[in-house]
């Protein structure tokens, strides 16, 4: 973590590019350049120790039309998430005030890029992170102990292992707990006296033993509504967060956009040079639309299926099968990988996902190959694999 | 974007000085800031005539509206009759609605005027001659729910605006407009702000097609109003013209001209024909979220905004915390609702939403929080775990507060139709409030209290005239015949802008709500050809107490003898029986109900034979039928009488080639009056026993109908089990299948124990006992419940009652 801070600390102040060493670098890595540019070009108010400004964390995240210069030249800052601006200024606004934030929503809806992207812009970094699973303890979320040192010395500083939550208070920079509903109902009520009054208590260390958050500390948890139920949070923690609801994107334009985008990015750093099909960026869309919706663009009502067909599962498959045809060596991506992938992704929780599918071909696909052709035709005979 | 709506260029084409016989000044409808900015200029203009856009032939109207005993929210209601089919070959009748706030721009120039003690009127072609030179589903003509005169689409819908709004970041022209004209408005002066209206609706009327503006009447209006407004300057020196900022332009352009306008020729039309009534309006109504195409959104929230202006005069104390307060006074009503409601709203959340608010107008770079941060700060706060029908509660009550719930009230001295006045003293006499848009409800316990048989038939003839005030929430359904056990009736009623009109509407009839609908009634019944309609007719009229005129009298007895239809006969013979039986808990003297029931049995006697050859899909309508005519026949009724029927039923059986359940019904019917009959009955069914497989299908059907109406006949003795084992013998295993379905429904009509007695008898055929052959099918209650839901949603599709087949 520390060399990882070190790394970015350097990229901000020297503008350096670094030779890609992750598999998934963090958003800071990511987009440092624009990060640089920004904090260079920014004027505006501050809360204390945010790395930018509110109104330039906004930029960061919905984009700006106008480029900025930045060293020299002028720099464009991408739009990151799509869907709702609105819901990111309440996101910001929320993080600046007394009030942990929390995105919900289904699975594959980028509530965690959401976090990561106000992490990285609001501290500097997003990998400040607690992941909620099942097995979480309150050991992970607040302090542990080098027992080694522990036994030689005593409970002393040198020997407490800081836990994300913990660094987050003393550096005052974000704390993103992912997955927050995985945790039992009892490990996540431990945050409420950290949220409420901002002090985390640690009796081993005696008089030393308050740590006092400092100015820029704040929690962004994300819980997905699947688990709705598992874990419940207690309506005392509810209450020391503001919630927002990240909803899948509506507009298929926009979906399409994404997929392109990210698969571009994605192909980008494995190195497959292949174009994207955008007719097939475009087909995949208006699938995960209408399997989504249950209702197809000309009013078709359409059997829901129970697997989560989110934006992010549309680009997993469609970088599947971009892969496929990159390491296989075909020419271009073949549309029954595709529906193999899509069956694939869409049958994971249950089999009546499949005879839903076959409907959606049976009746929407059909129509479309005779009306439309071109690429629906070839997708519709592509229905055989789904077996 | 300042920049865009500061337009210098635009500002020299229409210029915006005090010091010209003619100031423009733009406006949208309802917008406090236009009132405001509108205000100032009157000011500092001093002008000797205001001229508003609105249609001419309200101005007698002006002192009502400005009265100052008049409570906004008020409207003008127009109507036109095309009688003479001007606008189209249909002739109908059309009416639109003119409303004003307390932040109508209009309203308050015409305060103004009459503060100042000088000339104002309406400009516009009065309401006929704009839907005269309307194309059909364009401008005024747009079928929508409530129609209204003004309408902001030329803003809201222009290509420009929606480049702007994504520009900008903004989500919908809403709240461009709120950010760029409500709120920066007040912090430039009133001239700036012309100019940055002049700007904007200049360029929406660049991007407008004049093709379209020419279809929906916008260019000859403006022509209306140009030579209106070239006539008052010949009189005045100091003209003010306040319209929709779209016909800025347009009309500085035509008078900008020194050419001639073409006058306009109106037709000279009757108040019959074509009028205008004031009338009490609703915020409610005026919300654009509810389908008002001028209004702005939640209206509520825009007048508590007017009246900080008003509280806080700008030009002295400055303008900082109007909207500030107005969105906080918001928050808190809404909290303090939301508690109420059971939603924990705390004041941490309070003032997180507070901190919310105006950290969202700094990052929007808004000069106030409006409402739009409203609702973010809301959502945000308020809201706890996703966002969902079931927890968006807080969103909800925010939307009623801040839309509002105020309704107007006229000054004594305003013209009020006598349906009005008579709406009035009712609610008054039946102690039931009418100035409330939020639900009422009672009880009324109409067979014991005459008081409240008296407020039933109000009811009845308020929703009669589409008053839109009254629902019946509970009680017997004498029109669909449901629920007809009921002793109570309960209903819930609240104003809307629709009883009003409504009241207007139907003030041709009568000097009374009764009256009216006696009169109406009548016009309905002499449209009507059918007997089941004008039996209909009847019964409402039955249940809003109206004596059936000599005249309708008439009319019906026509209706029965013309009527050649066996069907529409049946149904004026389910109401008039029911009717009949009802009379006198209905307190209904001289009903002539058992008069129509006779003659309407005679004329279905004389029909009833020839049914017999009725297709398979009218069949089932045909057996009820029949049996409500046995039934009828055995309340011995006077002049219904049994011989006819049996006369009319025997003919049936003697015909060719009877439809197999029709057949079995009846002849189960003369059996239940001549058990003799029974031999014929296995007479014919082992005459489709002894057919083609084609014959056993029928008998299937045959047997259906006969169950329907003597199922008694299976019970006594094996006979007819015997037979039933047989044709089902018969069968092969393809057709039996098929044939399943018919011999399930013909079964449905007995009742457990007796098919617990049929399954023995079976049994016993095969040495077998009753457990042998019943299939005991466990129904679990969420199949049943699931079967329920599915014939619910049937029936409302079908469009049938439920439990009728």
């Amino acid at each position: 973590m520390r060399i990882l801070h070190q790394m970015i600390g350097t990229i901000f102040k020297e503008g350096f590019h670094l030779e890609k060493k992750f598999i998934k670098p963090p958003v800071e890595i990511r987009y440092a350049e624009e990060l640089a540019a920004l904090k260079a070009n920014d004027k505006g108010r501050k809360p204390e120790n945010w790395f930018l400004s509110p109104k330039a964390v906004r930029t960061f995240i919905l984009g700006s039309q106008e480029p900025i210069e930045y060293k020299g030249e002028q720099k464009t800052i991408s739009k990151k998430f799509f869907g709702n601006d609105a819901l990111v200024e309440r996101c910001i606004i929320t993080l600046a005030g007394n009030r942990g934030l929390m995105l919900v929503g289904e699975p594959g809806t980028a509530k965690t890029m959401l976090s990561e992207l106000l992490s990285a812009a609001i501290s500097g970094t997003s990998t400040n992170t607690i992941q909620g699973t099942a097995g979480t303890t309150e050991d992970m979320i607040k302090y542990s102990w080098n027992y080694a040192l522990l036994l030689a010395k005593g409970p002393i500083k040198e020997a407490l292992v800081p836990s994300p939550l913990y660094t987050g208070m003393s550096k005052g920079i974000i704390t993103r707990f992912e997955e927050i509903t995985r945790t039992p109902a009892e490990i996540q009520d431990s945050l409420i006296s950290v949220m409420s009054d901002k002090v985390l208590n640690i009796p081993e260390l005696e008089e030393e033993g308050l740590l006092f958050a400092n100015p820029g500390f704040n929690i962004i948890g994300t819980a997905n509504i699947r688990d709705k139920g598992v874990n419940e949070m207690s309506s005392a923690l509810k209450r020391r967060f503001n919630f927002e609801t990240v909803n899948p994107i509506q507009n298929v334009k926009l979906e399409k956009q994404i997929i392109l985008n990210e698969v571009e990015q994605s192909a980008i750093a494995d190195k497959i040079e292949m174009p994207i099909d955008t007719d097939v960026a475009e087909l995949l869309a208006i699938t995960y639309h209408e399997l989504r919706e249950g209702v197809s663009e000309t009013g078709v009502k359409i059997d829901k299926l129970t697997a989560v067909m989110s934006t992010a599962e549309a680009v997993s498959v469609y970088y599947q099968t971009l892969s496929n045809a990159w390491y296989y060596e075909e020419d271009e991506i073949q549309l029954s990988e595709l529906t193999e992938n899509l069956y694939n992704a869409v049958c994971k929780d249950s089999r009546d996902d499949l005879e839903k599918l076959r409907g959606y071909f049976n009746t929407v696909v059909k129509t479309r190959a005779e009306e439309v052709g071109g690429i629906w035709k070839e997708f519709y005979k592509t229905r055989k694999y789904l077996k | 974007m300042e920049r865009i709506l500061q337009n210098k260029k635009i500002f020299k084409i229409i210029p915006f000085d005090y010091k010209q016989p003619i100031i423009y000044f733009p406006i949208r409808h309802h917008s406090p800031a236009c009132s405001f900015h509108l205000i100032n200029v009157i000011r500092e203009y001093e002008p000797d005539c205001i001229l508003v856009e609105g249609p001419q032939n309200a101005n007698q109207l002006i002192p009502v509206l400005t009265d100052e005993d008049t409570i906004l929210p008020a409207a003008f209601y127009y109507f036109y009759k095309d009688t003479d089919k001007l606008v189209n070959e249909e002739g109908n009748d059309y009416k639109c609605y003119y409303p004003f706030l307390n932040t109508s721009p209009e309203y308050n120039a015409l305060m103004e005027a009459k503060k100042r003690n000088i000339e104002s009127s309406f400009i516009d072609l009065p309401y006929g001659e704009i839907l005269l030179h309307t194309a059909e589903n364009m401008g005024i003509r747009t079928k929508r729910e409530i129609a209204n005169y003004n309408d902001d689409s030329y803003l809201s819908e222009n290509k420009i605006f929606h480049a702007l709004c994504e520009k900008t970041g903004l989500r919908s022209f809403e709240e461009f407009w709120e950010k760029f004209f409500e709120i920066d408005a007040l912090y430039i002066s009133s001239e700036e702000f012309a100019a940055r209206m002049m700007s904007y609706c200049y360029l929406a009327r660049q991007n407008t097609p004049k093709e379209k503006m020419q279809k929906d009447g916008c260019l000859i209006r403006e022509q209306y109003m140009a030579s209106n407004i070239r006539e008052a300057s010949k009189k005045y020196k100091r003209i003010l013209v306040v319209t929709g900022g779209f016909h800025t332009p347009g009309l500085y352009e035509l008078l900008g001209q020194e050419k001639k306008i073409p006058k306009i020729k109106l037709h000279n039309f009757s108040e019959e024909i074509q009028n205008v009534y004031p009338m009490r309006y609703s915020l409610e109504a005026a919300d654009a979220l509810n389908g008002y195409a001028a209004g702005m959104q939640n209206p509520g929230f825009y007048e508590m905004v007017w009246q900080g202006m008003k509280n806080k005069s700008p030009l002295k104390e400055g303008v900082s915390g109007i909207y500030s307060d107005a969105v906080l006074d918001i928050l808190l009503k809404t909290a303090k609702a939301g508690n109420k409601e059971n939603v924990l709203i705390t004041m941490s959340d309070i003032s997180s939403a507070v901190t919310m608010y105006e950290g969202l107008s700094l990052l929007r770079d808004k000069k106030a929080p409006g409402l739009y941060e409203l609702y973010d700060c809301v959502q945000g706060c308020f809201v706890k775990g996703e966002l969902n029908a079931a927890s968006d509660i807080p969103l909800r009550i925010l939307g009623k507060i801040a839309t509002g719930s105020k309704i107007g009230k006229l000054c004594a001295d305003a013209p009020k139709t006598p349906l009005l006045i008579n709406f009035e003293e009712l609610c008054v006499k039946y102690k039931l409030k009418r100035n409330t848009i939020l639900e009422q409800k009672i009880e009324l316990d109409i067979f014991s209290k005459p008081h409240h048989l008296e407020i039933s038939r109000f009811f009845y003839q308020m929703d009669f005239l589409d008053a839109d005030f009254a629902k019946r929430i509970k009680g017997a359904d004498i029109i669909q015949n449901t629920d007809r056990s009921r002793i109570r009736e309960v209903w819930s009623y609240s104003y809307s802008i629709k009883t009003d009109s409504a009241l207007i509407d139907a003030s041709a009839y009568g000097g009374t709500i009764k009256e009216a609908c006696g009169v109406l009634s009548l016009k309905n019944l002499k449209n009507t050809q059918k007997c089941g309609e004008a039996a209909k007719l009847y019964a409402q009229c039955f249940l809003m107490g109206i004596d059936v005129s000599e005249e309708a009298v008439r009319k019906i007895e026509d209706i029965i003898i013309k009527d050649g239809d066996f069907f529409s006969i049946s149904k004026g013979i389910y109401y008039f029986d029911m009717l009949d039986s009802l009379k006198t808990l209905y307190h209904i003297e001289n009903i002539t109900a058992e008069y129509f029931l006779n003659k309407c049995f005679q004329k279905i006697i004389i029909m009833l034979p020839s049914m017999i050859h009725v297709n398979a899909e009218h069949s089932q309508e045909c057996i009820k039928i029949c049996k409500m005519l046995y039934h009828l026949a055995s309340k011995n009724k006077t002049n219904i009488e049994y011989e006819p029927l049996f006369e009319a039923f025997q003919t049936m059986i003697l015909a060719k080639d009877p439809e197999p359940a029709l057949y079995g019904a009846i002849l189960g019917l003369l059996y239940g009056k001549d058990t003799l009959y029974r031999t014929k009955i296995s007479g014919v069914l082992n005459g489709y026993l002894s057919g083609s497989e084609e014959m056993y299908s029928q008998g299937a059907v045959f047997l259906r109908g006969l169950f329907s109406t003597a199922r008694d006949i299976v019970l006594v003795g094996d006979e007819f089990i015997k037979m039933i084992n047989r044709l089902i013998k018969a069968f092969s295993m393809e057709n039996f299948m098929e044939i399943l379905p018919e011999l399930k429904l013909a079964f449905s009509y007995f009742l457990p124990s007796e098919i617990d007695s049929i399954a023995k008898k079976a049994a016993a055929l095969y040495d077998k006992k009753a457990e042998d052959v019943k299939e005991n099918l466990e129904l679990y209650k969420d199949m049943y419940t699931t079967g329920l839901q599915l014939e619910k949603e049937i029936c409302a599709l079908l469009g049938t009652p439920q439990g009728e087949q």
